[in-house]
């Protein structure tokens, strides 16, 4: 469900692993953009290579750039069930935010996305995100940014 | 004083810091424990994991047998299970949560006892004598509650009378009678002195302790006049000064209600009256005075004012009339020297202005505590001195030849001790530092750096964040941002990078803030 242009909700996914994750997020930008589902995966693949996006407890933030994104987006995936193995390091996730970062992004969209991503800094915003069990409680908790 | 957003228990020095410039919690009744059970206390309290007993051996410098005793000693004497935890192959770690309730339940524990040591009972007769001197006391009725015999009585008033010579006083015995006599300056002095409960008030506390045996509309009455002396110059008088105004004025009504005003022997030069008139000050004084005149219903002699009036010019103020950049030059020359010699003896550069504003603001009520013989008490002094040894003692030693270059009287180690304080914190701030100019990395520079940078510059002032960039193009690095002296990543960069570089999790979380912690004084240590 959009919210508008720039955040995207799922609410209540019923996704049991890590490639479940991948390839949901994969079929959803591929609705809109040129990229490849393999292309998808394999960028957040290669980002979870390098550096978990673990940010908190029960919190992921995986984010790719790409010139196949026709525009940036933000998506909040919020698992019905947490993923207890993430990977063998990670465990028990219950929120997933993605970053899609188009490439040669305007300054102006990246300092929205730069000014959401500092919120996340936030221990207080991200407890009540955790905590939002309604759809539109959960709605409203981010509009607020 | 800024509180850190570091107080976490992990960076425990700062924390510690924060402690005694907030609070006057801790340190009060350890300075009656043995100096090894402090220490140790101490030294484990500043460890966050196990420390190993060979450790503890060489930090107290005692026998491995004294530590296990000491560690018996300090487990036995606290009721509710160990206060040290001990773990085979580990060695031994200090349950903070017990260590600080601990602290705080054990002054009460001292009521409970009525027996009391020979030096409690001289104590107790001293405070006596003191508050209705120069009135004279029966020999009898003072001791009698004591059961003690003629000899003892006799050692007590020997030894009684050496300490009041410390106050100029004089201990006279008359006809079966005790009496102290001296200037009131030098009465109220003492008084302040012996009764240690003026030492370890806490004025929140105040109100709610009924453990503390004070009067308690008198308690009611001087906090209100705390409060309109605050009111009325717009300021707040933070801890320890208003524990001393307390303490004065406590006395001064108890003294008051015993002995007859008239017989109050000082004087003061017309010269020092007059400077006194022209102070801000002085109205406040005059009228705090005239309230206590109405309370006791009965007139105070002027000089109370004088005395009063000396007590708030010796006080550190916050507020509009205490943040002045304007000092006397005898002031800036004092602070300047402070800070010079202490660059020299901690080598390194202490000039910011921000320490040169705080530290001033201190010397100054500071030099007129000194000049009028007022001595602020100062409850943490044994904790500072073993937490800040170095400092401390360089501290002592500017002040010794500070002493000498300004005709100073001698800067007591309570004085000491609050500016150790002052330039402790510079150290632990890292004031005295430059920023350390710092890029953070991800693969995109927009997702889990941004984060990254916002949890950085909330935690590390330190750190001077000059741009986010991705992993890209890591050779570019160097050529665009010449002066970065740290790259902090949340992804691992394979190539080589010519800027020293960290790799944090994107949770930063408290061992990345250690390791970064340690990463900075590498910077530091390299250049």
């Amino acid at each position: 469900m959009e919210i508008n242009s720039l955040y995207q909700i799922h609410f209540n996914c019923e996704l049991q692993t890590k490639e479940e994750v991948h390839a949901f997020i994969a079929e959803i930008v591929g609705q809109d953009n040129p990229m490849s589902r393999d292309e998808v995966i394999h960028h957040l693949n290669e980002r979870e290579k390098v550096g978990s996006t673990l940010i908190a407890e029960h919190i992921m933030l995986p984010h790719i750039e790409s010139d196949q994104l026709e525009k940036s987006q933000i998506l909040f995936i919020r698992l019905a069930n947490p993923i207890e193995a993430w990977d063998c390091q990670t465990k028990n996730i219950c929120l997933v935010i993605v970053i899609l970062l188009k490439k040669n992004e305007s300054v102006n969209m990246k300092k929205r996305i730069a000014l959401f991503t500092r919120s996340l800094a936030d221990e207080e915003y991200l407890d009540r995100l955790l905590n939002s069990h309604e759809k539109e409680e959960f709605i409203n908790k981010i509009i607020k940014y | 004083m800024e509180k850190s957003d570091r107080c976490n228990g992990h960076f425990p020095a700062n924390c510690f810091l924060n402690c005694v410039l907030i609070s006057n919690q801790g340190g009060k009744e350890m300075s009656s424990k043995s100096n090894y059970e402090q220490e140790l206390l101490l030294f484990l309290s500043k460890n966050q994991g196990y420390v190993t007993s060979k450790e503890l051996l060489e930090v107290l410098n005692v026998s491995q047998k004294t530590v296990y005793r000491l560690i018996n000693k300090i487990n036995n004497e606290y009721e509710d299970g160990p206060l040290i935890i001990s773990e085979r192959g580990r060695g031994y770690k200090l349950d903070y949560e017990k260590f600080i309730s601990s602290q705080k339940s054990n002054d009460n524990d001292k009521d409970k006892e009525k027996q009391f040591t020979p030096s409690e009972r001289r104590k107790r007769i001293m405070e006596e004598l003191l508050l209705s001197s120069p009135k004279p006391i029966n020999v009898y009725h003072l001791f009698s509650h004591y059961y003690v015999g003629d000899s003892v009585t006799f050692n007590d008033e020997q030894i009684m009378s050496e300490e009041l010579k410390k106050y100029n006083l004089v201990l006279e015995r008359k006809n079966r009678t005790l009496a102290i006599l001296g200037e009131e300056v030098n009465i109220r002095k003492a008084i302040k002195d012996i009764i240690e409960i003026f030492n370890i008030i806490d004025i929140d506390d105040l109100k709610r302790n009924p453990k503390l045996n004070f009067n308690q509309y008198d308690v009611l009455f001087i906090l209100d006049q705390l409060r309109k002396i605050e009111e009325d110059l717009n300021i707040t008088i933070p801890y320890p000064y208003n524990v001393n105004i307390f303490s004065h004025l406590y006395i001064l009504l108890s003294r008051t209600r015993i002995v007859p005003t008239r017989m109050f022997a000082d004087e003061i030069s017309k010269e020092e009256m007059e400077n006194m008139e022209r102070d801000i000050l002085y109205p406040v004084a005059k009228v705090i005075v005239h309230n206590i005149e109405k309370y006791l219903n009965s007139p105070l002699p002027d000089i109370e004012v004088y005395f009063l009036y000396q007590y708030l010019v010796s006080s550190r103020m916050q507020g509009s009339h205490a943040i002045t950049s304007t000092f006397s030059s005898e002031v800036i020359q004092v602070t300047k020297e402070y800070m010079e010699g202490m660059s020299i003896n901690l080598g390194m550069d202490i000039d910011s202005q921000s320490i040169f504003i705080d530290l001033a603001n201190h010397i100054k009520p500071m030099l007129n505590r000194l000049e009028h013989k007022i001595r602020v008490k100062n409850s943490l002094l044994s904790q500072i001195k073993v937490t800040y040894e170095e400092v401390f003692m360089g501290v002592k030693k500017v002040s010794e030849l500070l002493s000498e270059k300004f005709n100073l009287p001698a800067i007591n180690e309570d004085e000491i001790g609050f500016i150790t304080l002052y330039f402790a914190k510079a150290i632990e701030t890292g004031q005295h530092q430059r920023p350390i100019k710092t890029l953070i990395m991800c693969t995109t520079g927009i997702g889990t750096s941004e984060l990254l940078k916002a949890k950085v510059s909330k935690k590390f002032p330190e750190i001077e964040i000059v741009d986010v960039v991705a992993s890209r193009n890591t050779q570019m690095l160097k050529e665009k941002y010449a002066d970065a002296e740290l790259i902090l990543s949340t992804v691992h960069i394979k190539e080589d990078v010519p800027i020293p570089y960290l790799l944090v999790s994107a949770m930063f979380t408290i061992d990345d803030q250690k390791r970064l912690q340690g990463k900075i004084e590498e910077v530091y240590h390299g250049n």
